[in-house]
């Protein structure tokens, strides 16, 4: 059972992360203002698909590496180094994660590699096809990498505990909490609000978001320091 | 000139504003009637000034739609910084 919380509390935390909101409402942003909201649409559903693919494949890859090169079964050396890696995280997502300085008080510009923000917003911009905005979704995902890797690690190898059964719906459970953040977004265009309303709401609510994440990274460290090293060691 | 220098256009920064101000769903009416506002008040700054650059002229845009459409100044002010 707390392979399966593992799993559930590293999807959340994948939700909480914005690179992909903040592409997606860029997205919209140039999708309305060129194209038929038809079309926006369908961009818009393109670009979830592809974060959610991109999600269940990192994670797969993770549970089959996990399995070649540990059998499946983490020992205590790697959940502490897991334990480690997350505690470190949730400072870099405290301190750094949007970039500071004397233009970003209303900005909810990412600490990401420059080229990396640098191209995911021109692809943004540019973006005109379902298979362009697929791509994108793909992109974000890898662009967050730096922050994730560990989650989707420490998710992989807990998958590998779960019963046969239960592996395919865990990935799928993971992916599909990870792009719920997408999903409302979508909803809230979809009811009529704008993108100012929604970056208001990011930029309003920035220290929180923060907050909550730093949060959540720090309590899995102690959540998986507790239920696997603690519980397994003895 | 040189390649970094550009000369200032009137209808491409019409054309910037209809695209901001269709991706907030503004009337088409009003919008056009902020964005001829908008333009009139950057050309007439404009009119004193030979040389200018990009973060000035960004400014007196931002600053002419405050006056009508807080919204598309918002947007059109944070339209880099989203992610």
């Amino acid at each position: 059972m707390s392979s399966l919380g593992i799993v559930v509390f590293s999807a959340l935390i994948c939700a909480l992360l914005q690179l992909s909101l903040g592409t997606l409402l860029l997205l919209y942003h140039n999708s309305i203002g060129r194209h038929i909201r038809k079309k926006t649409k369908s961009l818009a559903g393109s670009f979830i698909s592809g974060v959610f693919l991109m999600n269940f494949l990192l994670l797969a890859t993770n549970c089959f590496l996990s399995y070649a090169f540990f059998g499946g079964e983490l020992p205590l050396l790697a959940f502490s180094v897991l334990v480690g890696i997350l505690a470190a995280l949730s400072l870099v997502i405290f301190c750094f994660y949007f970039r500071r300085g004397k233009t970003s008080k209303e900005s909810t510009e990412l600490w990401l590699p420059k080229s990396i923000s640098r191209f995911v917003d021109s692809r943004a911009k540019i973006t005109n096809n379902n298979s362009e905005a697929f791509a994108l979704g793909l992109l974000t995902v890898f662009g967050e990498l730096p922050f994730t890797f560990a989650l989707f690690f420490l998710s992989g190898s807990m998958i590998l505990e779960l019963s046969a059964g239960f592996e395919t719906l865990a990935l799928c459970l993971f992916s599909l909490i990870s792009v719920l953040p997408l999903l409302v977004l979508r909803l809230s265009v979809r009811r009529g609000k704008t993108v100012v309303e929604v970056q208001r709401f990011r930029v309003h609510n920035k220290f929180f978001f923060k907050l909550l994440a730093g949060i959540c990274f720090l309590s899995l460290a102690g959540f998986v320091f507790a239920f696997k090293i603690l519980q397994g060691g003895v | 000139m040189s390649e970094l220098e550009t000369v200032f256009k009137s209808e491409d920064l019409a054309e910037e504003l209809r695209r901001e101000s269709r991706s907030l769903g503004l009337p088409a009416g009003s919008a056009e009637d902020v964005i001829k506002k908008v333009t009139e008040g950057v050309c007439l700054w404009l009119e004193e000034r030979n040389i200018i650059t990009k973060s000035d002229l960004e400014r007196v845009v931002s600053r002419e739609l405050d006056k009508y459409n807080a919204d598309l100044a918002y947007i059109y002010r944070n339209r880099d910084k989203i992610i």
